[in-house]
């Protein structure tokens, strides 16, 4: 078991959740869909750990399942609070609800995520009450705090969802998961379903309450410039697997899996005299309840050889902190997203 | 695509009225739009520009509380002759030829916009039976041509198949190839990569361009992504609140905005090539159309706003250079100084 540091949230070591794949008239187990497949990595204090791949790829299952939102069918997740580490893989009960202020999730879809029923203030409040953690004028007095942090009006506080904008509802839901004062949140697609002008400044906020709280964020989207943006690491993720995990500049100056790569050549770049020099990805993602052997992106992969079809690569540290799950790495060149045509 | 310059498409002052139970809301407020052949025009804006509406219009796509309240669509038909379509009734026969076959159309859902108890072939068989005057056999035959042009493998397996047997990217393959099997002179493609990941949004992009450059075909590119827009398009218009606010190359646009809110908007964006920079958000939200602000109708964001024009008249389209018209009172110097040397 780990020890507490200064620095870990969270250790998250060979997480693996299976959903069972049932049919027929008597729901018979006919298979397993390996949505997260040993899946390991570590995220600190104060920093935000991007999460990127296609739909499908079990980015969200990986969030849902360390928040327990889903069990887990494997692996651990060890979770640091104040002195104390917790496997939340295992946990259950008291156990479980006891920790839950620590760790909360912002939602993709501020329109659906808030109750139309329930006034601002208590959306905001309803974390503080359910944990038990204060109430009376000092219940109030943290819903303000927060609700001016994520700077939202506080004079709004008693009116209903329904009377805001998709941005001010973001900041409602950022406020809720924040007002427990949680070390870890899961953020996903957050940003997704706003517009340009909205996300930038939703994208913003995050950042300035991360500096003020020092909150750590598994941040998931598709979109790889946002991710970019906001995260300090990244992870890539591919058919239930990570398959490379960085420092955010040098993953996309330097990809080292082959996957990356192609995921940073489809980004449509903001300058029309670029034009998109893109790696075509060969047919579509295969179905995770029947992975590819071997490399699991052998089916897509340009550079594919005959190793790639029966040995499956290591999860393996290249460089240090630098982690790809690739046969070739050390010898393929790699394009990132900055190279010029 | 230049040299030939033939015009399929223009529209002059087209709006769009809603008449709603709190009010009517002008969602299209007066816009022009010009279409060559084979030219892809973008039409980028926020939710709420009024962008999806103006193009429903277009083909008359508009729920009933909607109504063409001013304006001209003149169409150039395959004939040579000039129709306006804001004159034509909705159910009227001439509309239903243009709509799916002069001029077709694909969505943002992939996962919705096909019927699921029908065929993949079925409506691409439909389409082109209904536009082209062919029989089945020989529909079919241009729905497995089509599906293969699309890029969808084995079309003779996949044209029997029912549409949650395909992935959303194959869907929106199957959209298109249903656009096309009328031969349309236009294609309005509302948000079609939206709902897709950007690797199957490459794919569908590229194949877009390749059957714009194959068949001569236009197509009007709605989208909120502005390097989707910078990818695909010549010409791009940016709307704001039912306005058409700035029109130029899309080179005029993304490296030389004018418009103050289209550079706000490329600020917004998060960009690989300026990693640590802060974002830039645009101030405030857009304001609801019920209560559309006088004026120019940026005016209540936008940082450079003159007190006492820009909250009392809507700024002219200004021509900043040949290709480029921005609608702002901080070229109105420029205007009047053109406007004394044409004098």
């Amino acid at each position: 078991m780990p020890q507490p540091t200064d620095t870990r949230i969270l250790d998250v070591e060979g997480l693996e959740v299976h959903f069972a794949q049932r049919a027929g008239m008597f729901n018979r187990e006919v298979g397993t869909v390996r949505a997260v497949d040993g899946v390991s990595f570590t995220i600190d204090k104060n920093e935000t750990l991007g999460l990127v791949g296609e739909s499908g790829s079990g980015k969200t299952t990986i969030g849902r399942s360390i928040l327990r939102a889903l069990d887990p069918t494997g692996g651990r997740v060890d979770f640091h609070v104040g002195n104390e580490v917790v496997d939340l893989a295992t946990l259950s009960g008291k156990g479980l609800r006891s920790i839950r202020q620590h760790m909360q999730m912002i939602f993709q879809d501020p329109y659906s995520s808030l109750n139309p029923r329930m006034t601002v203030r208590d959306i905001i409040a309803e974390p503080l009450i359910v944990n038990k953690l204060c109430k009376g004028d000092e219940l109030e007095e943290r819903v303000r705090d927060i609700a001016l942090q994520c700077k939202l009006n506080v004079e709004h506080l008693r009116r209903y969802p329904h009377a805001f904008s998709g941005g001010q509802r973001q900041r409602i839901g950022i406020a809720r998961a924040l007002v427990t004062n949680p070390s870890f949140v899961v953020a996903d697609e957050s940003v997704s379903a706003l517009d340009v002008s909205i996300q930038a400044e939703i994208l913003n906020l995050l950042g300035d309450l991360q500096d003020q709280l020092g909150v750590a964020i598994l941040f998931i989207a598709h979109d790889l410039s946002v991710v970019a943006h906001l995260s300090h690491r990244v992870a890539v993720m591919y058919l239930g697997q990570l398959v490379e995990l960085a420092e955010t500049g040098q993953m996309f100056s330097r990809p080292r899996h082959p996957y990356t790569e192609a995921l940073l050549s489809a980004i449509p770049a903001i300058d029309p005299s670029r034009g998109m020099r893109r790696i075509p990805l060969l047919g579509e993602m295969p179905s995770a309840s029947e992975p590819p052997s071997g490399c699991r992106f052998h089916t897509r992969c340009p550079y594919a050889e005959d190793r790639c079809h029966t040995d499956e690569p290591e999860w393996r540290e290249i460089e240090p902190g630098r982690m790809v799950r690739c046969h070739f790495s050390d010898t393929l060149e790699l394009r990132g997203a900055d190279d010029s045509a | 695509m230049s040299g030939s310059t033939e015009r399929i498409l223009k529209v002059r002052d087209l709006g769009v009225t809603f008449h709603t139970s709190d009010g009517d809301v002008r969602a299209v407020d007066g816009i022009d739009l010009n279409v060559d052949r084979g030219q892809i025009v973008g039409l980028v804006g926020e939710s709420g520009s009024g962008k999806s509406v103006c193009t429903r219009a277009l083909i008359k796509l508009l729920p009933s509380t909607a109504k063409i309240d001013s304006g001209t669509v003149m169409e150039l038909t395959t004939g040579g002759g000039v129709v306006d379509i804001a004159q034509i009734g909705r159910r009227d026969r001439r509309m239903n030829q243009i709509r799916g076959g002069e001029i077709a159309m694909i969505f943002q859902e992939p996962m919705s916009s096909l019927a699921p108890t029908y065929r993949v072939g079925n409506p691409i068989v439909e389409a082109a039976r209904l536009h082209r005057d062919l029989t089945k056999q020989e529909a079919r035959h241009v729905a497995l041509d089509l599906l293969e042009r699309v890029g969808i493998s084995e079309p003779s397996r996949r044209i029997d198949q029912y549409p949650f047997e395909l992935s959303g990217g194959m869907r929106q393959r199957v959209m298109i190839a249903v656009a096309l099997a009328s031969q349309p002179r236009l294609l309005i493609a509302d948000e079609p990569t939206t709902a897709l990941d950007v690797t199957i949004q490459a794919q569908i992009l590229d194949l877009l361009r390749e059957l714009r450059d194959e068949f001569e075909m236009s197509i009007i590119f709605i989208t909120h992504d502005l390097g989707v827009i910078s990818q695909i398009a010549d010409d791009v218009a940016v709307m704001y609140l039912g306005k058409i606010v700035e029109t130029g190359t899309v080179h005029d646009i993304i490296t030389d905005p004018e418009h103050p809110y289209t550079s706000k908007l490329l600020d917004a964006i998060p960009r690989l090539d300026r990693l640590n920079e802060r974002l830039s958000a645009i101030p405030g939200d857009i304001p609801s159309p019920l209560a559309r602000p006088p004026g120019c109708p940026f005016h209540t964001r936008c940082e450079q706003a003159i007190a006492g024009r820009c909250e009392v008249t809507m700024p002219d389209p200004i021509a900043v250079s040949a290709s480029h018209l921005v609608s702002c009172h901080l070229h109105d110097k420029e205007a009047e100084a053109a406007s004394a040397t044409a004098n």
